[in-house]
């Protein structure tokens, strides 16, 4: 997909988010971490592959736990692969 | 910033400087993924051989990822059944049967001539002066040592080597989903060969044909799954780390301008022990608590997740003094091949390996040189590593 800023990778996130732990969408925010959202070690590996294959980018195993919140997760991604 | 790291290129290139900022600022540390990192020689040393803290960290992982991944219509059952029986991953009474059924097994006897053999084969067929000394040499004596160690056609050492390259990452700390996935087809075909070599009886007199007939003997035996865990394990765990510790040593020896001491040496014994703390081929080793405990005033939890770091212990300058120089003859007391029950099974055979490799090279190839730096790491810091190094000779 096209990706023009960072707001539209914290969509992408919040939906596969809502999406995997079964969450109503609204009640997602920014600033969640993702250990609050209930993912731990093994569905992280799980949406990593989701957010690399949605977003056509490669992350790391632990570039998850390096930027825990939703906000930071996504201005990370952007900063790495969309960044002009 | 987390001042834990481990996929940086930078410290896969050298893991050192960030062990050292972890030691001085805080030797038990809680990393960003929750679990605890040790880096003080004396910490780690007491983790080791203390049972509160059980060894089948990575294996429960595995577990658990595969029952999740199963939700979503990924199979990985392979890896769990590769896995059932790591040595390295079991805890007392298992881990007492199964390591007891190996080393009181293992005839030692005829190792050296073996590798001896092996070595001269690989090096007579090194005919330029330019060569690559990993991938013609370092990556191969390991794999074809073990496959005649354990009786399996020398033929297939290239394959098994392969596989046990991707068969590593079952014991590595972080992992992404195309590492599982790759993962599980290297079980898979791990596990389909020790099946065809066992059930047509296409072995060789060695290690495993030998294992199988105590096997039957005994009134507890292992079933084939059991045993063929057994045996994936012991050539993975044979295969990565001697050829990361030949290639390395090799790399530190041209690197420091060490290939005329040692050449003339009749015994490098001790410098190999000085090898095995300056760059520890395994960096990493986890360990699960089972009991709440309070070591240096920090409290750890039952099921917290505890990663010790040997490459930074064998570096602590508490016990070593000047431990980022290398100094042949100084009373290594590394933590390498770990401490206490775990001890490395292996230690002999890495060491003997290591022993007739490097003085053979170094008696063969006159006056290494480096042509270009170490490429293709290993791509974190759980192995220290890489497949390629480009040397001459003259």
């Amino acid at each position: 997909m096209e990706v023009e800023n960072t707001r539209q990778i914290i969509q992408v996130l919040k939906r596969l988010i809502a999406s995997e732990q079964n969450l109503a969408l609204e009640n997602i925010q920014d600033h969640n971490s993702f250990f609050d959202l209930g993912l731990d070690s093994i569905s992280a590996v799980y949406l990593m592959e989701l957010a690399e294959n949605e977003l056509n980018i490669k992350l790391t195993p632990l570039d998850f736990w390096d930027y825990p919140t939703i906000a930071q997760f996504a201005e990370y991604i952007f900063n790495q692969n969309f960044k002009r | 910033m987390s001042l834990w790291s481990p996929h940086s290129p930078e410290n896969i290139l050298s893991p050192y400087p960030m062990y050292e900022r972890l030691r001085a600022e805080a030797p038990i540390y809680k990393a960003q993924t929750g679990e605890w990192i040790f880096t003080r020689y004396d910490d780690v040393k007491h983790v080791l051989t203390n049972r509160v803290f059980g060894s089948g960290n990575r294996k429960n992982w595995i577990e658990r990822g595969v029952e999740y991944l199963a939700q979503k219509d990924i199979d990985l059952a392979f890896i769990a059944e590769a896995m059932n029986n790591f040595i390295l991953q079991l805890d007392p009474p298992s881990h007492t049967r199964v390591r007891r059924f190996v080393t009181d097994n293992w005839d030692k006897h005829g190792v050296e001539q073996l590798i001896e053999e092996n070595t001269k084969v690989l090096i007579n067929e090194i005919k330029s002066d330019e060569f690559d000394i990993i991938k013609s040499f370092a990556a191969k004596l390991p794999s074809m040592t073990t496959a005649r160690i354990m009786g399996l056609p020398l033929a297939d050492h290239q394959y098994l080597h392969d596989l046990s390259s991707e068969m590593i990452k079952a014991l590595d700390l972080y992992v992404d989903l195309k590492e599982l996935v790759r993962l599980n087809d290297a079980s898979k075909k791990f596990i389909t060969y020790f099946k065809e070599k066992i059930n047509n009886e296409e072995l060789g007199d060695g290690l495993i044909k030998h294992l199988l007939t105590i096997n039957k003997k005994s009134t507890e035996p292992l079933n084939e799954n059991e045993l063929i865990s057994l045996f994936i394990f012991l050539f993975v765990a044979s295969e990565e780390t001697s050829v990361s510790f030949l290639g390395m040593t090799l790399f530190n020896i041209i690197h420091h301008d060490l290939q005329p001491t040692l050449t003339n040496k009749a015994n490098i014994n001790t410098d190999i022990e000085e090898f095995l703390r300056y760059d520890s081929p395994v960096q990493l080793l986890g360990r699960i608590a089972l009991e709440d405990i309070s070591i240096r005033n920090i409290n750890i939890k039952k099921g917290d997740t505890v990663t010790l770091s040997i490459g930074a212990a064998n570096r602590d300058p508490e016990i070593f003094s000047n431990p980022n120089e290398i100094q042949l003859g100084r009373n290594s007391k590394h933590l390498t091949f770990g401490k206490g029950t775990h001890y490395c099974l292996g230690d002999w055979l890495a060491k003997a390996v290591a022993k007739i490799a490097i003085k053979e090279a170094l008696k063969s190839f006159s006056n290494l040189q480096i042509v270009s730096p170490p490429a293709d790491w290993y791509n974190n810091i759980a192995i220290r590593g890489f497949r390629s190094l480009k040397v001459k000779t003259n």
